[in-house]
Formats: structure tokens, sequence, C-alpha cells
């Protein structure tokens, strides 16, 4: 197995593991902490198909799309996080002011 | 290949699925968190087994680091205020909302074992289609490798994934800033109108003495990361990502600090995508075509909108920290009137 293909496949596996996560965990945190792991597994698939030959350098825009990924990924973890605040606290915070 | 290293590869993967399976499993959610940032950890062990150094340099600041620290501030926030269960309807039908003890991936009760297992064959079954697309393509050797080789020449730089980031693919940087104010302007405005003032965290002798020690570090480590970014793995993100967690860490010690003017902030925080927007134009100008620069400045400008960038982003990542930030109204009257540490950390960096 070369390194591709199994961090190909691993990246396959994370997805699923997110994205059952994300239909099966109860807890709003953890459906979004599903989604990251999702979302991981994506960038690896990309990464790993960026090195298909060992000899030659990887191939930049593969890496250069998922570095954009990850930080368009924690900015939408902090608007979902922000939202999750909203949703929890709100309500409960309305009869006292 | 390496059979010392192949070993490495099949232990790495395979705990990254173990602990992956672990943050859904795992019976507290501090306990998933936690492990989450561990995950972070370990995938920037996978970026770099596949030579992917930048993305391994981002991912261990941010998608460990500042990811993992919002998790934690939103967690915090839900321990402190969350004692009186929230409606339990807009959460969880079964109230498991009030301890952190949840069904985790055990399904709802009221899910029948029917579904159950119509979930796990859908899960199974999209699972294998995705491996059936992913192993031919991992397998075979001719890659469409677009050509990047001859026009690296023309570029300005000598590190290719800032060269694509900033040059090739400038668009897709320049709409991605546009994304993160986007996001910042979500969470300030969802954020503002908490009116509940709590205290700030309590920071001991030890934490304020090594945030002290570590702040400057912080600092000179994305100067050299960003200024290395033309020629090697770095770049604005990266050091942006730097910055921004060493932010984090000045607001969550509470440090006193010096504190910037509003418009001040506001400058700082749209100057990346001016910046960028403007020398975009600017090639319009000159070389004809938006985002197009003369190669023989591409060098300079692409340094210079990366240092902006880099400034804009720290800031960015900083106001996302604080908008989940357990301090609530006190952390959103930082956001709209000061943000103590952030903007002179960031401001310090750009004078050097």
């Amino acid at each position: 197995m070369t390194p591709t293909l199994n961090y190909a496949l691993t990246g396959v596996v994370l997805f699923s593991v997110g994205l059952s996560g994300l239909f099966f965990c109860a807890h709003l945190l953890r459906k979004i902490l599903s989604v990251n792991m999702a979302g991981s597994g994506v960038f690896l698939v990309f990464v790993a198909l960026a090195r298909r030959q060992p000899d030659v350098p990887p191939d930049p825009v593969p890496q250069a799309l998922v570095l954009t990924g990850i930080v368009v990924a924690v900015s939408a973890t902090a608007v979902a996080l922000a939202l999750f605040r909203r949703l929890t606290h709100e309500p409960a915070e309305e009869p006292h002011g | 290949m390496d059979s010392s290293l192949a070993w490495f590869d099949a232990i790495l993967t395979l705990t990254l699925v173990v602990v992956a399976l672990r943050v859904l499993f795992a019976q507290d959610l501090f306990q998933a968190i936690v492990l989450f940032i561990v995950f972070g950890l370990l995938l920037s062990l996978a970026w770099c087994r596949l030579g992917a150094v930048d993305v391994a340099l981002a991912e261990a600041a941010i998608g460990a680091g500042l990811t993992g620290a919002l998790f934690l501030n939103t967690l915090a926030t839900t321990r402190r205020h969350g004692d009186q269960a929230p409606p339990a309807e807009t959460i969880d039908r079964k109230g498991a909302w009030v301890d952190d003890k949840l069904p985790t991936l055990r399904p709802r009760p009221s899910t029948p074992w029917t579904g159950r297992l119509a979930f796990g064959l859908v899960a199974g079954s999209v699972t294998a289609w995705m491996a059936a697309v992913v192993v031919p393509l991992a397998v075979s050797s001719d890659a469409p490798r677009i050509a990047i080789d001859e026009a690296m020449l023309r570029s300005g730089v000598t590190n290719p994934v800032t060269a694509v980031l900033l040059n090739f693919r400038a668009y897709d940087t320049l709409l991605e800033v546009a994304v993160l104010m986007l996001a910042v302007l979500t969470v300030s405005s969802l954020t503002a109108g908490s009116a509940r003032v709590s205290k700030a965290l309590p920071s001991g002798p030890v934490l304020t003495s090594f945030v002290r020690l570590i702040l400057p570090v912080v600092v000179m480590v994305a100067v050299y990361v960003l200024w290395s970014g033309t020629k090697a793995p770095g770049g604005a993100f990266q050091a942006a990502a730097l910055l921004g967690a060493g932010g984090v860490l000045l607001l969550v010690t509470d440090t006193q600090s010096p504190s910037c003017a509003r418009y001040l902030r506001r400058v700082l925080l749209v100057a990346g995508l001016a910046v960028f927007l403007l020398v975009g134009l600017g090639g319009m100008l000159g070389a004809g075509r938006f985002l197009e620069y003369p190669p023989a400045w591409a060098g300079v400008l692409i340094t210079l909108v990366e240092t902006v960038l880099t400034v804009s982003i720290a800031l960015v990542l900083v106001m996302l920290f604080v908008g989940t930030s357990p301090t609530g109204a006190e952390g959103s009257a930082r956001a709209s009137d000061e943000t103590p540490g952030a903007t002179p950390l960031v401001s310090r960096e750009r004078t050097s």
C-alpha cells in the first residue's frame, strides 16, 4: 500500500466518521466537531492525491486549496459556535432583562 | 519504500481513525474537544508525511490550536450559564443537554433499530462508494499535474504554494479573505446584543509570566514564517495563525495590555482585503487583467499583500475568538470598543 492510498483511504473513513457523528450525536457542539472532522477527511484525500508520484515534489495546487480550506473552516466553525451560543443563552437570559 | 516509514504511516492513520471515533464516543464533551485537538496535531504529522509542510503549519496553529480554543471557550460558556437548561426542544428532544453525559454515537432512544440499520447501511455504502472513487485516483501515476514549474519562474516567489495562493489563484485567496470578513461580521452581530457581564478568567503568576516570555517569541516566529514564505514553507496564513494564537493567549490571561482606538482596529481589519483589491486593480491597469502582476514587480507585490494580510487575518482570528468568548458581553464590549492585546500585538509586528 502506497502512502497516497493509505492516507486517501483514511480521509474517506474520516469523512464517514464525521458524517455519522453529524447525524447521530445529539449535542450540537459534537455535531460541529463532527463537521470539522469530515472536512479534515476531505483535506486528507486532497493532499494525499497531490503526492501521487513519490519522486517528484507534490502538486502545490491542492495544498494551497487545503490551506485556504483550513482558514475557511475555522471561520465557519466560529460562526457556528456563535450561533450555538446565541441559541443556548438568549432564551435563558430573557427573563432577566 | 522504506518499511519503517510504511509502519509509521499505518500506525498514524490507524490512530487518526481511532481518535476520531473517540471524539464521537467520549463521555465528556471536554474530553471530546481535547481529543479533537490531539486529532489536529496528529493530522499535521500526516501533512508532513505527505510533503505538505505549509498545510502542516496552518493545521497545527489553526486546526488544532485555534479551533480547539474556540470550542473550549464555547464549552466554558455552556458550563457556566447552562445549568438552568435551555429550552430542550431546540437542543435535544430527550433533554440530554443538562449534563454532558450524552448518548454520543448511540442513536437517540427514539430511533428504532431499523433506522439504525438503515443508517449503518447507508454510511457503509457511501464509504465504499467514496473509496471506489478515490482508489483508482490514488493508484494512477499519470496525475494531471498542471504545468506550474515553468510558470514559477515568472511568479516572483520560489515557494510553489505561495505562488499558487497569491499569484496563480489569487482570486481564490481574495475571496477567502472576503469570507473571513463576513464571518467576523456575523460573529460580531450575533454577540453584540448579549447583556451578561462575567468576570474575566483568573490567571495565576505562572501563566502570566509564561505569556510574557512566549509572546515575543511568537511574534518573532510569525515574522520569520511570513518572510520565509516566499521561498520556503510559510506565508501569510501561517504567520497570521501564530499571531492570532498569541493574541488569544493574551486575551485569556487578561494581562493588562494597551488598547487601541476603535477606528484603527477597523482599518487594520479591512486593510488586507483593501490592499489586495488595490493591488488587483493596479494589475488591471498595468498588466491588463485583474490580479495580474507585472513579472518584475510580482515578488514585491506578493510580499506587500502577504504582510498586510497577516495583520488582518490575525486580527480576524482574535475577533472570532472574542465572539465565542465565555466572558459574554465583556467580550463583545471589547470587540466594539477595544481589543486589548490583539491590535498592539499586530501593530508591533507591522512596524518590525
